[in-house]
């Protein structure tokens, strides 16, 4: 209780009360202004413009790579030569640390010099400008979706081989198809799975930073800026730790009412 | 004597001893300074590595040399000296940091340093004088240039472009199918505001008049940075695209590979050639940005250089300083002798500088032409726009208002009246705060 205190509540108190002062720099005297902070960062397009990128980037992020890791699980759960190898190869990207995940991609994306339009153009496809206003959404996202699909697709994984080989047989026999067999058999025993990866990639997409941050910067016109972007933009670039804080405040209150209308909605337990 | 009195003194000699002891300890053994370095060159890294130890070994006194990227040591400053055991020395690129400090008396002056060699030793504008003293001790220029390719201009019979028209004319006719022109930065980063705002200063436009007032959106200004706008979006036609995310190493890479015939950037860049297309090296020329009327030219003005935080190794860290300034900056700025642009008139006669082998080879080509910029242009930035040293304009650099209005325009094709009526907004909103 003394270590949870002093490593989680203590810091995470702290970071509260900041949001209710008035500072500038870490090196001044703070001041209490109570709620002032929320109220100046409810009045900003620039944080409606965060908050809202960080709904689209975190659905668009949990959904692609929930529905591609179970499409990923099912064709690793088959047998078929070099499936070992396979399922090695489908963890790299995890296992890369994000900073070499967003800088090697930072560098294939760019549109002079990278390699995927470089391929483009030698089959004859026209180059995409990847960081442009309209794709750097989507790019962030594709990346996003390549580096963390493989963790999604090993827990899925996992779930299927708890299923016994003599359902499927069973179904089989009584002549239930491949999609009778994955809607009765599979996605039930995939359902809790799915409800937890969904929570869990959830929080950390929505409290993502270094991906976005290396590859965009959050730009261009804070296209792919979100809330934890803003907030180091505005602690520790423009010398307002006041209104920082109260972005990563205003964060932390979104994501608990999330999780608590989430669990309302899926008892985990019972899933 | 009683066992209690015995007790008594043997606790009153720990006490004594607790309190005693580490003085003592002090006494013997020197305090370590803390150095808070952000050039990341490994060629950079060794050589004040090199020298905290020959300082060690002549004085006793240790350096630790903390090296990280600058976004890092001004948080971790911060920090330091709010936890009351700041950083002893420091490298600082942004006088709003610098003015903010003294502000807060948390900075030691620098005068008795510099008065060695004199304020007429330096070159114009570094010395930021803040409150009648010298806060810092400069040891470079980061001048905003455009590099161009020379090899190119004469294959199409072209001259250095030193008006808008002519540089526009330029850019076009050295965009080819495998080539773009020019390369503007655009990215979401600093390498936007310093490398696109020496087309505002070279048209005249000013951000504050002389009592701080934001004259962006006046009469006078207003139209000067439209018509900036508009040439930039001109120009862009002649960018590759996808430039949108680019930053200083696209620039380099860009350049470097032949991809453009004209790039903006620093002194580094020449490293950077030499480093990875030594081909290059005689087939470039560094030129300011060009006026409207050809008349002058203009640059990017970034600099760099050493602080001292107020604390209990104030006096050892600037005598270590002193030191520096005196044995070791031509040595130092030899290292990267285009990229770090000596601040002092006698560091550049100094043969250990103007002898190196970089100087020497690159003299013509990029440091006369640096120098003659630094001397002879209008020399600005967002961050030192106004009417002296002060953190307000430092504050507009960091909110990127200056990079929003260009890319606003440039990509979002917003009229560039409106994004200066915007950016001019802004800028009062932050000023406010």
């Amino acid at each position: 209780m003394i270590l949870f205190a002093v490593t989680i509540l203590v810091p995470a108190a702290m970071a509260v009360r900041l949001s209710l002062y008035k500072m500038s720099t870490f090196i001044d005297e703070p001041v209490f202004i109570g709620l002032g902070n929320f109220v100046t960062l409810a009045q900003q397009p620039r944080f409606w413009n965060a908050a809202w990128n960080n709904i689209v980037y975190t659905v668009a992020c949990v959904l692609f790579q929930t529905v591609i890791g179970i499409g990923v699980a099912l064709v690793l759960h088959n047998n078929f030569r070099g499936r070992n190898l396979v399922r090695g190869a489908t963890v790299v990207p995890y296992i890369i640390p994000s900073v070499v995940v967003a800088l090697t991609w930072r560098w294939m994306l760019q549109p002079q010099l990278g390699i995927v339009n470089a391929i483009f153009r030698a089959v004859g496809l026209p180059s995409i400008e990847w960081f442009s206003v309209g794709w750097a959404m989507p790019t962030v996202i594709l990346v996003s979706v390549w580096a963390w699909m493989p963790f999604v697709a090993l827990v899925f994984l996992a779930a299927l081989q708890t299923v016994p080989d003599e359902l499927y047989e069973s179904a089989m026999i009584d002549g239930a198809s491949a999609w009778q067999r994955f809607i009765s058999i599979t996605l039930p025993v995939l359902k809790p799975v799915v409800a937890i990866i969904i929570l869990l990639r959830g929080i950390w997409m929505f409290n993502k930073f270094d991906q976005i941050w290396l590859l965009t910067g959050g730009g261009p016109l804070q296209m792919t800026e979100n809330l934890p972007i803003l907030a180091y933009v505005k602690t520790f670039q423009l010398n307002q730790v006041g209104e920082g804080t109260a972005v990563a405040t205003l964060s932390l209150v979104i994501m608990l009412a999330g999780a608590l209308v989430y669990f309302k909605m899926f008892r985990l337990e019972e899933a | 004597m009683t066992r209690n009195s015995v007790f008594f003194v043997a606790a009153l000699l720990v006490i004594i001893g607790i309190a005693v002891l580490p003085s003592c300890q002090l006494a013997q053994k020197p305090a370590v300074l803390k150095f808070g370095w952000y050039e990341t060159d490994p060629r950079l890294v060794k050589f004040i590595n090199d020298t905290v130890a020959e300082y060690k070994q002549k004085t006793g006194v240790d350096i630790q040399v903390e090296s990280m990227p600058d976004v890092d040591l001004w948080p971790k400053l911060q920090a330091s000296i709010s936890s009351g055991r700041p950083y002893d020395l420091a490298t600082d690129g942004y006088i709003g940091h610098v003015t903010m400090l003294a502000a807060r008396n948390q900075l030691e002056p620098m005068d008795d340093i510099i008065n060695k060699f004199g304020r007429d030793d330096y070159l114009p504008k570094i010395l930021f004088p803040y409150q009648d003293k010298v806060w810092w001790l400069p040891y470079d220029y980061n001048v905003g240039v455009l590099y161009i390719r020379t090899d190119l201009l004469k294959e199409k019979g072209l001259a250095v472009p030193k008006t808008w028209d002519d540089l526009l004319k330029v850019a076009k006719a050295l965009t080819e199918k495998d080539r773009y022109g020019i390369v503007l930065c655009m990215g979401e980063n600093g390498c936007n505001s310093f490398l696109w705002s020496p087309m505002l200063w070279s048209n005249g436009v000013q951000i504050f008049d002389k009592d701080w007032n934001v004259i962006l959106d006046s009469p006078e200004i207003k139209p000067k940075a439209v018509e900036a706008l508009n040439f930039w979006k001109e120009l862009y036609q002649y960018s590759p695209p996808g430039t949108e995310a680019a930053g200083y190493s696209e620039m380099l890479s860009l350049f470097a590979t032949g991809r453009v015939a004209i790039a903006p950037y620093a002194g580094r860049l020449v490293h950077y050639m030499k480093d990875n297309s030594p081909d290059l090296l005689d087939k470039f020329q560094v030129i300011g940005f060009p006026t409207k009327d050809g008349k002058q030219a203009a640059a990017g003005f970034g600099y760099d250089g050493f602080i001292v935080p107020k604390g209990p190794n104030s006096k050892a860290a600037k005598e270590f300083l002193a030191w520096f300034a005196q044995n070791k900056m031509a040595e130092f700025e030899s290292t990267l002798a285009a990229h770090l642009l000596p601040t002092q008139k006698s560091t550049f006669n100094d043969p250990k500088y103007r002898d190196s082998a970089d100087a020497k080879r690159f003299w013509d080509s990029a440091i006369q032409p640096q120098y003659d910029l630094v001397t002879n242009s209008i020399l600005s930035s967002v961050d030192t726009q106004g009417p002296g040293p002060d953190a307000r304009p430092g504050e507009v650099l960091n909110a990127g208002i200056i990079k929003d209005m260009a890319q606003s325009v440039v990509l979002k094709n917003v009229p560039p009246d409106q994004a200066v009526d915007e950016a001019a907004k802004k800028i009062r909103d932050l000023i406010k705060k």
